[in-house]
């Protein structure tokens, strides 16, 4: 894998642009962007120019000054108009291009591979759809909309300049450039090294505190209140010391950036101030260097903005382009549809890393039968149900399903035949209904989910609390795990689909829940394929076929009664059990 | 606004103490028992003051620098000298910065006191971070009337020593500037509260999506199985919408952030054009150098003029932060020491007839039974059956909402 990335980083602003595209760019916004932004920069010029000669002429008749200092007064205006109105439409546009590249992220993310969304931590997943996306796009607007009138500014300030013949006015005005970089730098990085120390220091007392509120019926239980307050006041008289360490930090901060702030001024007011002294240049001058030198600071700082945005931007991108470049499980051509039939294992091996989890196993699953998985945990059991799933691909061997090899199915129409329960069913936040119609194309009627609801014993429990709308939480957690599970038998009732997959599925479950969602399984699965991974020995006496794995392998195969006496591994399970 | 509203979680009013008289109660309810720092905060206040004083006593040398009036070149050192003396004079306002770190470690420890003396059900109804964020955030507010009081004096020095030295030619001007500043006030105190509410907005619609990530993330293998990704995505769109409307309101916000941020130049532009115009209307003034002083000097008070303007800021934080602080502090405490007797040696426990209910479903329900002393006793039953509650029930971690729990013949609720 790092080789596969290593090749992909020249590519990276190819890839980005490529998304920009497919994404969709708000291009009308953006002119309209670029136009306003455009027009406050040659807006700020006219000024410069136009207040030093309003100020510097001699009127006969001082009414003619009303004129100018209209113009002055309406020009003033219109800059913070351009800035006001740029402002908020560049805030409107950027969430536009933020809006379209989380919609594009968010349905490439969703038909990723399980494999490649496992081996990355997921909360680095949401971090590249909720944050990276937000860089990503405030980049792109400030260089497209700002960049342009930014120079166009900077190099217009300097003709001008130029024009008035003084050299060192020149000069100065070019060395203000250095001046704010080298000073943004500089305090951009002490405030970068101490934000972060602090911010660390005011994390890990944070944290401190957070764990005695959360801890706070242990508290109560054993009666400590006041030495936890005497140790909680410890933590906060801490939390003090560096809040104080940080004012202070931050006052040098200022103070620094203050300085960078006033050797500008120095460069700005010293050389034409001595010149407007010497009378070398007129008070006309004076005024539109002042004020074209202002602004020639700020909009140079400006850069650095864009600078900023280019670094989040750069990590932001990578991260994203690399997840966008994954191959996914969208099938775009029109692939067979598959047909419920056997499932036939042809000398399968598979490893997640190195080590063989599945070594050369084959073996035949019945149409209609109820074939049993068993195995100490560790031996295999689960991934067969992943490989079926499609969630992997063997490394060796085939899978096929009615005499074709699974691969050339397209994915959504392939696993829909099957419905899956896992040991711990999940539950996303919602309504009971949305929980009961996951797996549905079409919601079923609220009469139905009732029905199985009832059949499955909650709708007693959860009635009173609301029934179907009954908002379950994230990851359904207002609910218990029993609960969850009943609700994925109930699922499974509903569904009908052709094959069954349980992955230990009532081994969380009390002894008597155990039994009750077991026998509602089997009830269900009459007349469809059950392929079960079993915990509890019991529920699989009367499997049609059960798989004996040992360490990767399969170690016997038959009917219960068969392998007893057949199956040293087998017997050893069952006796372990009694 | 309308569309935004929808998705505007307002949050949880967690006091039930009636909104009457808060004003009058509020500062003592908030400050009673907290060491106010009251020197540093003078000298914080006096520097503060101090920063606009430099630069108006150089307003002079100031003008003439810009009018080429200058017969030495001793005003233009005079003015930067003065200059790096207002940062360091700034740079000494850290002092005030202290006391207020100071204020807020005094109200985090009595919140801390307070918090951990509240009943354990006022926990299990709070949002589950809620809780922390009253003593790491909310209590920062509870220096924020101090900052205002300062920023308030500020403005009152500013506008005396203006109207003290500002060009007397045109009293048009002082007039456009009392009339701009209380503009700015206005737009900046509501470009205060609309930015932070677009902050809460972006926030909360930034959380939502990331819940919802991680949940789906965390279930990745179930969703295909379940051949749901369409679902997932959907569900995906929906918050991704939410947010962009969420963004959207925050560009408004941005915008009107601005426009209060621009006022600085604004009301320079106001004064110096609009009221020369004024003036000349008039023909109360022979030349324009009246209308230039007035435009240099309100450039040379702009830094003055950009710390003033931070002032309806720390209004609409102090009032709007305080609540949450004020709403705990109201809350009624476990009497720790309010009880009549202490409990007696050891005895058997006997429970009659006790009920508790979370929210309306009763978890325990009219449960009778006798712990003796010195015997173990187990509780058994299946998953959400009420045992674990019953527990924390004899622990008093709970108040039995019907029925009794007595120890040794006493009863439970006569004791600390």
């Amino acid at each position: 894998m790092p080789a596969n990335v290593k090749k992909k980083k020249p590519s990276v602003w190819k890839n980005y642009f490529g998304m920009l595209f497919k994404a969709g760019l708000p291009w009308v916004l953006m002119v309209v962007c670029f136009l306003i932004s455009f027009g406050r920069a040659e807006l700020t010029l006219q000024l410069a120019d136009r207040i030093g000669t309003t100020f510097g002429a001699k009127y006969a008749n001082l009414n003619d000054a009303v004129g100018p200092l209209l113009i002055l007064f309406f020009i003033g205006v219109a800059i913070v108009v351009a800035k006001v109105v740029g402002a908020h439409l560049q805030g409107i546009l950027t969430a536009q291009l933020e809006r379209n590249i989380q919609r594009y992220a968010v349905q490439r993310v969703f038909y990723l591979k399980v494999a490649d969304v496992e081996k990355d931590d997921p909360r680095e997943i949401v971090t590249r759809l909720t944050d990276d996306t937000t860089k990503s796009a405030n980049f792109v607007i400030d260089l497209s909309c700002n960049e342009i009138p930014r120079l166009y500014y900077i190099i217009m300030a300097i003709i001008k300049v130029a024009q008035m013949n003084l050299p060192i006015l020149t000069v100065t005005l070019i060395a203000i450039i250095p001046v704010v970089f080298l000073g943004s730098w500089l305090s951009g990085r002490i405030t970068f090294k101490n934000r972060n120390k602090i911010q660390a220091k005011i994390a890990l007392l944070t944290a401190k505190l957070a764990e005695k509120i959360d801890n706070v019926e242990l508290i109560k239980a054993s009666n400590t209140q006041n030495q936890e307050i005497e140790s909680g006041n410890a933590v906060i008289q801490e939390l003090d010391k560096v809040k104080k360490q940080g004012a202070v930090v931050d006052q040098i901060n200022a103070f620094i950036k203050n300085m960078m702030w006033f050797l500008p001024v120095l460069l700005i007011i010293i050389p034409p101030a001595v010149y407007l002294f010497n009378k070398t240049i007129d008070q006309t001058q004076f005024y539109a260097y002042i004020l074209l030198a202002t602004s020639f600071r700020t909009y140079t700082a400006e850069h650095l903005t864009l600078w900023i945005y280019l670094k989040d931007a750069q990590g932001a991108t990578c991260r994203l382009a690399a997840i966008l470049s994954e191959s996914n499980e969208r099938n775009a051509a029109n692939l067979p549809v598959p047909k419920a039939g056997d499932i036939v294992f042809d000398k399968v091996t598979f490893a997640y890393d190195q080590e063989p989890v599945l070594q050369d196993v084959s073996f035949t699953i019945h149409k209609g039968e109820k074939t049993a998985l068993v195995g100490l945990s560790g031996s295999g059991k689960s991934t067969i149900l992943n490989l079926i799933e499609k969630f992997y691909v063997p490394s060796k061997g085939t899978i096929s399903l009615n005499g074709h090899d699974v691969a050339s199915y397209d994915y959504g129409a392939y696993r829909s035949l099957f419905t899956y329960l896992p040991q711990n069913a999940p539950g996303f936040s919602g309504t009971l209904r949305d929980m009961l119609n996951y797996c549905a194309k079409e919601p079923y009627p609220d009469t139905k989910l009732i029905e199985v609801l009832e059949k499955v014993g909650l709708y007693a429990d959860l009635k009173d609390l609301g029934g179907l709308d009954y908002e379950v939480g994230y990851n359904a957690e207002r609910l218990s795990g029993g609960q969850r599970q009943k609700i994925g038998v109930a699922r499974l009732i509903l569904s009908q689909s052709q094959y069954v997959l349980l992955d230990e599925a009532t081994s969380a479950l009390d002894a008597t829940s155990s039994k009750t969602v077991q026998s509602l399984v089997d009830e269900s699965c009459q007349g469809r394929t059950e392929i079960t991974v079993a915990h509890n020995l019991r529920t699989v006496r009367n499997a049609d076929q059960i798989l004996v794995f040992q360490q990767g392998k399969l170690v016997g195969e038959g009917k219960h009664e068969a392998l007893l006496k057949s199956c040293p591994v087998y017997r050893s399970l069952v006796r372990e059990e009694q | 606004m309308s569309k935004i509203s929808k998705y505007f979680v307002p949050t949880k009013q967690t006091s039930e103490v009636p909104e009457l008289g808060v004003k009058k109660h509020l500062f003592r309810t908030l400050y009673k028992g907290v060491k106010i720092p009251w020197l540093s905060l003078s000298f914080g206040a006096i520097f503060a003051v101090f920063n606009s004083l430099v630069i108006l006593s150089q307003y002079k040398n100031y003008l003439a620098i810009f009018q080429g009036t200058l017969t030495d070149l001793t005003p233009l050192w005079m003015y930067l000298g003065a200059s790096f003396l207002q940062y360091i004079i700034i740079f000494a306002g850290v002092l005030a910065d202290l006391g207020f770190v100071t204020i807020v470690t005094g109200v985090r420890k009595k919140m801390w006191k307070k918090m951990v003396n509240l009943p354990l059900r006022d926990f299990d109804t709070a949002e589950p971070n809620g809780m922390l964020s009253r003593i790491t955030s909310d209590a920062e507010y509870a220096s924020k009337p101090f900052y205002a009081i300062i920023a308030l004096l500020q403005i009152i020095v500013y506008i005396i020593s203006v109207s003290a030295v500002a060009p007397k030619e045109i009293p048009q001007a002082l007039i456009i500037l009392a009339i701009t500043l209380v503009l700015a006030g206005v737009t900046i105190f509501f470009s205060v509260k609309i930015c932070s509410r677009a902050t809460t907005l972006v926030q909360n619609s930034i959380s939502l999506q990331t819940d919802h990530y991680t949940e789906q993330l965390g279930s990745f293998k179930f969703i295909k199985a379940s051949a749901a990704e369409n679902k997932a995505i959907a569900k995906s769109y929906e918050l991704i919408d939410n947010r962009y409307n969420a963004s959207v309101y925050n560009a408004f916000a941005t915008g009107l952030q601005t426009l209060a941020n621009s006022f600085t130049d604004l009301i320079i532009y106001c004064c110096a054009f609009l009221g020369g115009i004024w003036a000349i209307g008039l023909g109360e003034i022979s030349d324009m150098t009246p209308i230039n002083a007035i435009y240099v000097f309100g450039m040379a008070l702009e830094l003055t003029l950009v710390a003033i303007m931070t002032l309806p800021s720390y209004f609409a934080a102090a009032f709007g932060g305080s609540k949450e602080l004020v709403s705990v502090f109201r809350r009624t405490e476990e009497d720790i020491l309010a009880g009549k007797e202490l409990p007696e040696g050891q005895g058997g426990l006997t429970l009659k007839g006790v009920s508790f209910s979370y929210a309306q479903k009763a978890v325990v329900d009219n449960v009778s039974l006798r712990l003796p002393e010195g015997q173990v006793t187990a509780i058994i039953g299946s998953n959400g059956s009420g045992k674990s509650t019953l527990l924390k029930l004899i622990d008093r971690l709970y108040p039995a909402s019907q029925g009794e729990i007595t120890l040794n013949g006493g009863k439970e609720r006569t004791f600390p």
